[in-house]
């Protein structure tokens, strides 16, 4: 079954998050990539993942 | 490797995975698509830039969508780690948000060293290296 990433979606729209190894659970957030590591790093989060939420989702082909 | 997909609307799940991008001494753990309509691997620069790139010394290309809108992108060689199995990737550099932010992992790199093995009812995808490519 797929992660859901739904209330991810709802929350950080048009932000970066930093995830934990999970990935489901938003360790930091922000509008930069760097920014978002740095302060995952900061946080204790050794290893986050990045992801970018989109202002908006509609289906895409190609 | 298996990977779960992600469901980002109530009616959209994707084939969205975690991805090591490593550059020279630096990497990002990254969440990437993958997507076997693409003919290459393309990235956000912002990620590029965090490993280190000066995504603008790159070779420069055009990139277009099935939309038909043509952004620039720029090359680099890149390392990606996927469940531990990395492949050297030529991998394209973009700044536009329109080129999807997620980044693509495309037939070339990707698709052209793993045999993927997509399970949309089970909201799974299977990415195995493929023994017969040298």
């Amino acid at each position: 079954m797929a992660i859901n990433w739904l209330p991810i979606y709802k929350k950080y729209k048009g932000k970066w998050v930093a995830l934990k190894s999970d990935e489901k659970t938003v360790v930091a957030s922000g509008d930069k990539a760097k920014e978002v590591y740095k302060k995952a790093i900061e946080n204790g989060f050794k290893d986050p993942i990045l992801s970018y939420v989109p202002t908006k989702v509609v289906p895409m082909v190609g | 490797m298996r990977f779960k997909y992600k469901k980002i609307s109530p009616k959209i799940i994707r084939p969205i995975i975690p991805i090591v991008l490593k550059y020279k001494v630096m990497s990002i753990r990254f969440e990437a698509l993958l997507d076997s309509g693409a003919d290459m691997c393309v990235f956000p620069a912002e990620i590029g830039e965090l490993i280190g790139i000066e995504i603008k010394n790159g070779m420069v290309g055009d990139l277009t969508g099935v939309v038909g809108n043509i952004e620039k992108i720029y090359y680099h060689f890149v390392e990606i780690e996927i469940g531990g199995n990395s492949t050297r990737v030529l991998a394209g550099f973009s700044y536009s948000k329109n080129i999807n932010a997620f980044g693509l992992l495309g037939q070339r790199g990707i698709f052209s060293v793993y045999v993927i093995k997509f399970q949309y009812t089970k909201g799974i995808v299977d990415i195995i290296p493929d023994m017969t490519v040298n």
